[in-house]
């Protein structure tokens, strides 16, 4: 099966169509960015280490979570021990207007491709790394795990209710988060070449990503000198003195936030609650009020089912939502209608995430042919890179060369 | 340091956390960008609270402009910023941008290249697509409650606004590959990016794997739901705290043997299939001594990830987030200096080492519209007429 760019389905191109990059492939984060980087249109080529020995031993291994991040590449696995495997490995780089890696550099030292070795195969490339803790003041060789990245970030303490145990995100936060910021700091990196012509060095971390996406309560804590404990239904910042939590209703749990002034007044007139609404007239006493305030409400949601609180808040532009499992997110027409999620084709009906950026009121660029991680064909990909058929032939015989695996 | 978007001019309209967190990591690699305020500033400006906190730590790096869009002067001067500028940010539910005539109509107007890039709850389509969103409402919608916590936990939110943060990532990265295009092809671009999407996009293979019946719904208390595959994945209580540990393949058994000497074997090496009775024994060998001790003795073993659970108090006050900019130090009229969170993105081995300040309302308003070829005359009297 050949894999096609995705321009050559139909769709419009995306904002990247004609960015080309290079995944070293094995971590998470490197794969995260790269997935919205090939829903943008860019074409990702991943190149993957295949040890010799390798192949229908491990055919059938990958996971759900490789499957949905690698929708829209293309894959190739090579034996690192040969000098073939790393020309090819450089031939790609030379192409590339990105490398992306989540490997530990000395992994990466094993494709030929160093931060210097593919500066030279590529003058304006943008070399991007995930590190454990950041490589400044410590090493960049620390293996990666996004427990650690969580417990390192100290989201797991503020995280759950006093007294538990450290409590998890209920995703790979610590890996997808990093994800994120390799993300956007390939495009900040892409920009600069796109406007300047220069390349660049750059390096997220997934402990540092883990203190960034909590930079407003890491802050709070530092400047007003008090640590306000842990989140339990709500936010530990937001929720002692605001209306912002989780409550439950006949059926099931749903969330409020971000209950202003004019907002509790309807909210308690939805609620049949106008003595709540008397008694805490104004911005002052509702937050003084609130340990009162969310018996009552928890008292009186238990009343109804969800369904029917938050018919009633949609009608009247109070924020509240149900608490939704992942059945309800796969049934979730908002989310269809976005295109933040879709069927894989020719996957047996798997459900992956398209990208939260949509670009011009439609799906950027949708995944291509071999995007259910089946194998690529690598004779069209060397092809593609100059090879001849001979050449082709003999690297596949040599056995230098694997699709996916 | 100059970053890579030194020379890229935003023009930012956005309130609370998404859009200017998502501006601040623009300004972080170096953009220009221009803060629209009204003339009154910011309400959360003054706040000496969490919200006042939330304020300082998304504005700074930024310049300010305060005027009255509303006006038709305070409008013509948006529109000419924005014909100098890459991108226009916004988080207004749709419709808001329309009456004020700085659609993207509008101002593509003004600049055919410009990337007009909106903050959104719940994306540019849909049933819900014109209803408000905050952090909560997307952790509940997109899933994330119901997998964290324990086994009969009630839904819990993550203890921090991650939901904020995921849609300022994406949408700072949304930005940026707006401006790829237009400096590649000279197009322009609408772009939008919600609170929900990123949700979702978080948990991409998480919901793979369970449209695929896989993953069967556990949660992830701490760690234990989220093993992929085998090996030791999770935070164990040790005598005098709480570590992380991470090791599966060859690096689970270094793990294992070193574990084991501190007393006797693992009930079955390496058994990845018995993941109860492995993380029973690995539980009961951690709490022997403590987290300094096993991380001085496991972090070190080949492919095994090993940390603390550490505090806010605990980051802050670690040489390593100030080596790499994660921690900088911030001044503030009222607070004084103090250290708050600067950038996870190194550009060129050169941390974020001066995280900027925190503009006055309306500081650079008159060199700003100097810059746009406004006269004093002219300055004066949008002065005097209260559109500055």
């Amino acid at each position: 099966m050949s894999a096609a760019p995705p321009q050559a389905h139909g769709s419009p191109p995306g904002p990247l169509a004609g960015i080309r990059v290079l995944e070293l492939g094995g971590g998470q984060p490197g794969a995260y960015a790269c997935w919205v980087l090939a829903e943008l249109g860019a074409r990702v080529i991943v190149l993957e280490r295949r040890d010799p020995g390798d192949g229908a031993a491990r055919a059938g291994s990958e996971d759900a979570g490789r499957v949905a991040l690698h929708a829209g590449k293309r894959r190739l696995a090579l034996d690192v021990s040969r000098a073939e495997a790393r020309d090819i490995a450089l031939r790609v780089a030379s192409r590339s207007d990105a490398l992306v890696s989540s490997l530990a550099p000395r992994r990466a030292r094993e494709f030929g491709l160093d931060p210097s070795a593919a500066c030279e195969a590529s003058p304006a490339i943008v070399y991007a790394q995930a590190t454990a803790s950041g490589s400044l003041g410590g090493s960049a060789e620390e293996p990666m795990a996004d427990i650690v990245a969580q417990a390192a970030g100290g989201l797991m303490w503020k995280t759950g209710r006093d007294g538990a145990a450290p409590t998890a995100a209920g995703a790979a936060l610590g890996e997808h988060g990093a994800g994120a910021y390799l993300l956007a700091a390939v495009l900040g990196g892409l920009a600069q070449a796109a406007l300047t012509g220069r390349g660049c060095a750059v390096e997220v971390s997934l402990a540092g990503s883990q203190v960034a996406l909590q930079s407003w309560e890491i802050a709070a804590e530092s400047v007003l000198g008090r640590d306000s404990g842990r989140a339990g239904l709500g936010h530990p910042e937001v929720s002692p003195g605001a209306i912002w939590g989780t409550f439950e209703a006949r059926d099931g749990w749903l969330v409020l936030g971000s209950v202003d002034a004019a907002r509790f007044q309807r909210l308690c007139a939805l609620m049949d609650l106008p003595e709540l609404a008397a008694r805490y007239p104004d911005d002052r006493s509702r937050s003084a009020g609130i340990p009162d305030i969310d018996r009552v409400l928890r008292a009186r949601f238990a009343a109804h089912d969800r369904s029917h609180w938050l018919r009633l808040f949609s009608a009247n532009d109070v924020m509240g939502a149900r608490v939704s499992d992942y059945d309800d997110v796969l049934a979730d027409e908002q989310a269809w209608a976005n295109d933040y999620l879709r069927t894989l084709p020719g996957s047996g009906g798997v459900t992956v995430a398209g990208s939260p950026i949509q670009f011009d009121g439609s799906a950027a660029a949708p995944p291509g042919v071999g995007s259910s991680g089946d194998a690529d064909d690598p004779a069209s990909l060397l092809r593609e890179l100059g090879y001849g058929p001979q050449q082709v032939a003999m690297l596949e015989a040599a056995g230098v060369l694997g699709g996916g695996h | 340091m100059a970053g890579p978007l030194a020379g890229v001019r935003i023009v930012d309209f956005t309130l609370y956390q998404q859009g200017p967190y998502a501006t601040v990591m623009l300004a972080d690699m170096g953009a220009d960008v221009v803060k629209v305020e009204r003339r009154e500033g910011e309400r959360t400006r003054a706040y000496q609270s969490w919200t006042g906190v939330a304020f300082y730590t998304n504005n700074r790096r930024k310049r300010s402009i305060a005027l009255d869009a509303r006006t038709p002067g305070g409008r013509e001067i948006v529109l000419r910023l924005a014909a100098r500028s890459h991108a226009l940010v916004h988080n207004f539910r749709p419709g808001v941008m329309e009456r004020l005539g700085l659609g993207y109509g509008d101002v593509r107007g003004a600049n055919p290249t410009i990337v007009y890039a909106r903050a959104s709850g719940w994306g540019a389509r849909g049933p819900r697509a014109r209803q408000a969103s905050v952090d909560l409402i997307a952790q509940a919608a997109g899933g994330l409650m119901s997998r964290t916590g324990f086994e009969g936990d009630p839904p819990l939110p993550l203890g921090a606004a991650v939901a904020d943060q995921l849609g300022a990532i994406h949408l700072c990265a949304g930005i940026a590959a707006g401006i790829v295009r237009a400096a590649r092809s000279g197009e322009g671009s609408e772009v939008d990016v919600s609170l929900f999407g990123s949700q979702i996009a978080l948990q991409g293979p998480e919901i793979a794997a369970h449209s695929l019946g896989r993953g069967a719904g556990a949660r992830a208390g701490a760690g234990e739901g989220l093993r992929r595959t085998g090996g030791v994945s999770g935070a164990f209580p040790t005598s005098d705290g709480w570590i992380a540990l991470a090791a599966d393949g060859p690096a689970l058994d270094h793990l294992l043997a070193a574990l084991a000497d501190a007393g006797e074997g693992p009930p079955r090496a390496g058994a990845s299939g018995d993941h109860a009775s492995l993380d029973a024994w690995v539980r009961e060998r951690l709490r022997e001594r403590t987290t300094a001790a096993w991380c001085e003795r496991l972090a070190p073993l080949d492919g095994v990830a090993a940390g603390p659970v550490r505090r806010y108090a605990e980051i802050l006050a670690d040489p390593r987030s100030r080596a790499n900019g994660y921690v900088v130090d911030l001044d503030h009229p009222a607070w004084g200096r103090r250290p708050v969170v600067g950038s996870p993105i190194v550009f060129d081995e050169m941390p974020l080492a001066e995280p900027g300040r925190v503009p006055e309302v309306g500081e650079s308003t008159e060199l700003l519209l100097e810059e746009l070829g406004y006269g004093w005359d002219e300055i004066t009297a949008l002065r005097e007429s209260s559109v500055i």
